[in-house]
């Protein structure tokens, strides 16, 4: 008995078996590829109440849904290399402009302004969307995706912190945060809620914040900085009023001591964590953060009130969106899709479950249903909840703020909601957020103007790089740092 | 080593020394545990505690249905065990060849091999993605099978254990007019065997923890491997439950410590047999 | 006989090498070659030559992920193969006691799924809850945020690859050790030479073949790190220090830049080539 051939003829039998690929069964008749990323208890906006339901309300059309983790772009990319991609993708703004000038999105004008009536989405539905949110949709005259939320960056405060001040020192009474404040009465509430014990440790923390762009941002646009110049070559984050905001930070770190900063994420500790301790009296984040402090601390007396304003009211926010890849192959249907998940009866599903963000519709966030949410129970464990839901009681104190960023303000006749925007601006956030880093380091001695010219130098160099790969002219930025 | 024994100051010193070091290695994982067994508000209090006030089994529940873990298994382990089955035959019938075997090319054929090692992923897989669309393997198993159906650094592993075998076995054994293949399996394969229990732990090993290419080459949920489930529980800006992240961890490190400590004996002697001889 | 040699030997090769050349080897040609081009993933890459790489010698944040990437191995290779050595050296003598066990306990974290590590040293670091920055206040000291403040995050990784490392290299270092002939040992004894002579002349240069492996494999997947990086860091937003050569590389394909992604690559490739034959040549020469 000869072993060894018959060993090499299973091993060849067995690497053919496994190197032949098998033929999948393709399902004949339309069906949509639906992508997004999230955390598996999304699942209960995305596949149940999106995916399931507009399967069911469609039998002529399959809704395949796919749920992947937060690098989705990296797979978007690889997608379209392959000249493949969703029908209906869940895409960052971050990522919306360097897609759209990649190709890798279907101009959407041709559907809104259709003359079929099953296709177009009335002027009424368009202008529904949020003014600012319009402004950055259209690229060159043209829009690529539809936004589904607009999450705003929000000052949450601890109430009992608040009360406890002003019991213990009535003649230096602290009123709650209101959008009306200037950086000056932020400052003073921050100094005189901050609280050290013998050994000079920060124990209650006047303001805390992450360091990232956002922070930089709104405080920047509040100065009246703009981030880019008109034709969007240059970087303009060192201006005067970029100094200003670094200066008063630092200020409020060095000279008043009532910023500590934490640096980056890790979520579930650091600055959100302090704040969920009742530790920090007025702490700045976006709107996804409510739902969690309900869920880790429960007990807190938290609310949160807009932003102060500097020079101009101004909000940072960011946006979620609906696009088609400029590679699928139903276009019509999978427009008809987003306009029925953009359309207020859906949109408003988005808030009721995740309340991560509002959804990015004027007449949701005005409605009735837009005062309460059910949440996202928890399954196997009744009474507990991945997102709590939101009662009408609660909803001054954790929701009501969300309305300033979309509301004409008195003084400007604008909204002070915006989204930064531009085909660099994930280079620029990564760079404003080492430029912050390297600025609050309790060592740094750099004066603002070094710091932001650096940073202004860094993002130039990248721009000027992709230009000059592209073989598209240098730009003359008129002064000899570039 | 020497044969004199050193003092017993010396002794108590080292031994003292490695036992430390072994237990840096062992107590991450036993605080893992450990944390796995807490509530959110015990993991993240200010107040250091080692044990959990009571046991929180349900945390495991949790991990294993929120990113339904019990699918990914099974998919981590169908495409581990194949490639790790098929793979050491290949790389060993390669070892084999690039070790006793003359012919011609050999030499530049090896170090074309070694090469392949040299260029992070990060940069051709999107070339590779490429090749594994035009053969129908993307978002499938086999497309996690069949590019690891031989490895570089496995033929460098295997070559290294064969090199060991005397010449002399196996001018024995031609002159008895065996083929190149009987002599692997007869006279090759028991010295060589612990070096091919070794690779194929090694195999087993970075086949169950490959994160980068099924993230980018699976797309259903049906192929997802548990290191995609595992990444799941960080997506999105939430402030996430550490004590299910930690039983998810253990979920995912099990299996594997148990496979090592059953076969570790074996391990072991095939590491020692590779011998690394030039 | 040396025909059928031959035969055998092709066609023992012919599959495992078909499945390498077919899946690592031309796409990474075709990605050396990218680096010549500019491409963002529709349409054909355009040539542009030398472009990407006068670009690359101009760019800014090149210089601080090389910096970063060199960084972590010399952090990392040396003290990993270093300590890997004297561990092995200790458990290997013949009085130590518990040698199976502590093969089996150095080896654990090279077997864990770097998902897992990455979760756990998270956990032990993060400056809320974390074990390490609790003991060190406990004694009174005040530690920085070790994940997120400054180059420490980059000291954490290097510390976290070398807990990860040591166990390999002892493993391997064991067995090369006793394949060392006793007889060395019991000369040098007559010689009158001290325990640490014996280990530094006689065991060191008998296992110089393992410590050359350990070192070139060490180099080559230093200079790679990706993984380690990405779960010990939220690599969202990344930090300063540990912006490393691999993670500019995937953030350029992020970003559609894949021709400038390819560049950066061709760099790992040339360090790591260099690095290897630099090694291998100097192990020769030590060997002589």
């Amino acid at each position: 008995m000869r072993i060894a051939p018959i060993l090499a003829l299973l091993l060849a039998l067995a690497t053919i078996a496994a190197v032949v690929p098998v033929s999948r069964v393709v399902d004949p008749g339309p069906s949509l590829l639906f992508t997004v990323w999230g955390m598996p208890f999304e699942d209960a906006l995305f596949r149940d109440r999106y995916a399931r339901v507009y399967d069911e309300l469609n039998p002529r059309t399959r809704v395949e849904y796919q749920r992947h983790g937060p690098d989705l772009i990296a797979k978007y990319n690889a997608w379209h290399t392959l000249g493949k991609g969703a029908d209906v993708m869940r895409i960052r703004i971050t990522e919306y402009a360097g897609m759209a000038a990649r190709g890798m999105l279907e101009p959407l004008t041709q559907f809104i302004e259709s003359d079929n009536p099953s296709l177009a989405m009335g002027v009424a539905d368009y202008r529904d969307i949020p003014a600012h949110l319009r402004t950055i949709i259209e690229i060159g005259g043209e829009v690529y995706a539809i936004p589904e939320d607009n999450a705003q960056y929000g000052l949450f405060y601890n109430r009992a912190i608040f009360d406890r001040h002003n019991a213990e020192h009535p003649d230096q009474r602290v009123e709650y945060p209101n959008p009306d404040w200037r950086w000056g009465d932020l400052r003073r509430a921050a100094r005189l809620l901050t609280r050290a014990d013998e050994s000079g440790r920060t124990v209650q923390f006047g303001i805390d914040f992450h360091i990232w762009a956002w922070p930089f941002m709104t405080f920047f646009a509040q100065a009246g900085g703009e981030l880019w110049s008109e034709d969007g070559l240059t970087c303009l984050i060192d201006s005067p009023a970029g100094v200003e905001t670094l200066e008063f930070f630092r200020a409020m770190q060095r000279e008043d001591g009532s910023f500590s900063p934490s640096f980056g994420w890790d979520t579930g500790v650091g600055a959100e964590a302090r704040f969920a301790n009742g530790q920090t009296a007025m702490y700045f984040d976006g709107s996804w953060r409510v739902p969690n402090f309900e869920i880790v601390a429960p007990g807190l007396d938290f609310a949160v009130s807009p932003l102060p304003r500097g020079r101009r009211p101004a909000v940072v926010s960011g946006c979620v969106l609906w696009a088609i890849s400029a590679n699928s192959r139903h276009k019509e249907e999978a427009w008809r899709m987003i306009r029925w998940l953009t359309a207020p009866e859906q949109a408003i599903e988005y808030w009721d479950t995740l309340r991560v963000a509002p959804p990015a519709r004027d007449s949701v966030l005005r409605s009735e249903r837009f005062r309460t949410t059910s949440g996202v129970p928890k399954a196997g464990r009744p009474g507990e909840y991945e997102v709590p839901p939101l009662t009408p009681e609660r909803f001054e104190d954790r929701a009501a703020w969300l309305l300033y960023a979309n509301t004409p303000h008195p003084e400007t006749g604008e909204p002070p909601g915006f989204v930064p925007v531009h085909e660099f601006q994930t280079d620029l956030e990564m760079i404003i957020q080492r430029m912050l880093e390297a600025y609050l380091n309790p060592s740094n001695t750099e004066t603002a103007q070094d710091v932001l010219g650096r940073a202004v130098r860094e993002i130039h160099g990248v721009m000027d790089r992709d230009r000059a790969a592209k073989g598209l002219p240098r730009v003359d930025r008129g002064n000899s740092q570039g | 080593m020497s044969a004199r024994r050193p003092s017993l100051p010396l002794r108590l010193g080292v031994h003292a020394a490695v036992y430390l070091a072994a237990a840096t290695m062992v107590f991450p994982f036993l605080w893992m545990v450990l944390t796995s067994l807490k509530t959110d508000a015990e993991a993240l209090s200010p107040e250091f505690s080692l044990l959990p006030e009571s046991p929180r089994w349900s945390n495991y529940a949790e991990a294993w249905t929120s990113v339904e873990l019990g699918r990914f298994c099974v998919n981590s382990f169908l495409v581990a065990s194949v490639t790790t089955l098929l793979a050491g035959a290949h790389n060993t019938l390669a070892g084999y060849a690039f070790a006793k075997l003359r012919f011609g090319g050999r030499r530049m054929l090896f170090l074309l091999t070694l090469a392949t090692m040299m260029l992070p992923i990060q940069v051709f897989f999107v070339f590779a993605y490429l090749i594994a669309d035009w053969a129908g393997y993307v978002d499938s198993l086999q497309g996690l099978i069949v590019p690891f159906l031989a490895s570089a650094f496995g033929i460098y592993y295997m070559r290294q254990a064969v090199a060991g075998v005397p010449d002399s076995l196996l001018e024995a054994g031609r002159l008895d007019g065996m083929s190149e293949l009987e002599m692997l399996w007869r006279i090759v394969r028991p010295t060589v065997w612990p070096a091919i229990a070794a690779l194929g732990i090694f195999t087993f090993v970075a086949s169950w923890n490959s994160f980068f290419w099924p993230l980018i080459l699976i797309d259903s949920r049906d192929h997802k491997t548990m290191p995609l489930a595992i990444a799941e529980l960080s997506a999105g800006i939430y402030v996430h439950s550490w004590p299910v992240r930690m039983a998810a961890a253990t979920i995912l490190t099990a299996p594997l410590v148990l496979v090592f400590l059953a076969f570790q004996r074996a391990f072991v002697r095939g590491v020692a047999l590779t011998g690394l001889k030039e | 006989m040396m025909r059928r040699e031959s035969a055998s030997a092709y066609g023992f090769l012919a599959f495992p090498l078909a499945v390498i050349f077919v899946f690592t080897l031309v796409p990474s040609v075709a990605g050396l070659l990218l680096s010549l081009f500019v491409w963002d993933g529709s349409g054909w890459p355009v040539f542009v030559g030398t472009r990407n790489f006068q670009a690359l010698a101009a760019d800014a944040r090149f210089w601080p992920a090389l910096r970063n990437t060199l960084a972590y191995v010399a952090g990392t290779v040396p003290a990993t193969v270093v300590l890997g050595f004297l561990l092995a050296a200790a458990v290997h003598a013949r009085w130590f006691v518990g040698k199976t066990l502590c093969r089996t306990v150095f080896f654990l974290p090279t077997i864990v799924a770097i998902v897992a590590i990455g979760f756990v040293w998270r956990w032990v670091l993060n400056d809320q809850a974390g074990l390490a920055p609790s003991m060190l206040r406990a004694i009174g000291v005040t530690p920085p945020n070790l994940l997120q403040e400054g180059p420490w995050p980059m000291i954490s990784i290097v510390v976290v690859s070398i807990w990860r490392g040591v166990g390999f290299c002892m493993v391997l270092y064991l067995a090369a050790m006793s394949n060392v002939s006793e007889s060395l040992y019991e000369a040098a004894e007559v010689d009158g030479a001290s325990r640490a002579e014996s280990l530094r002349y006689i065991t060191w240069p008998q296992v110089a073949p393992m410590t050359a492996f350990l070192a070139v494999t060490g180099v080559i997947g230093a200079l790679q790190v990706f993984d380690i990086v990405l779960v010990m860091t939220t690599a969202e937003v990344e930090s300063g220090s540990t912006n490393v050569l691999n993670w500019y590389v995937y953030r350029e394909f992020k970003a559609g830049r894949y021709g400038y992604a390819a560049t950066l690559g061709a760099v790992v490739f040339a360090l790591t080539l260099a690095a290897t034959l630099a090694q291998l040549r100097l192990m020769r020469r030590s060997h002589a």
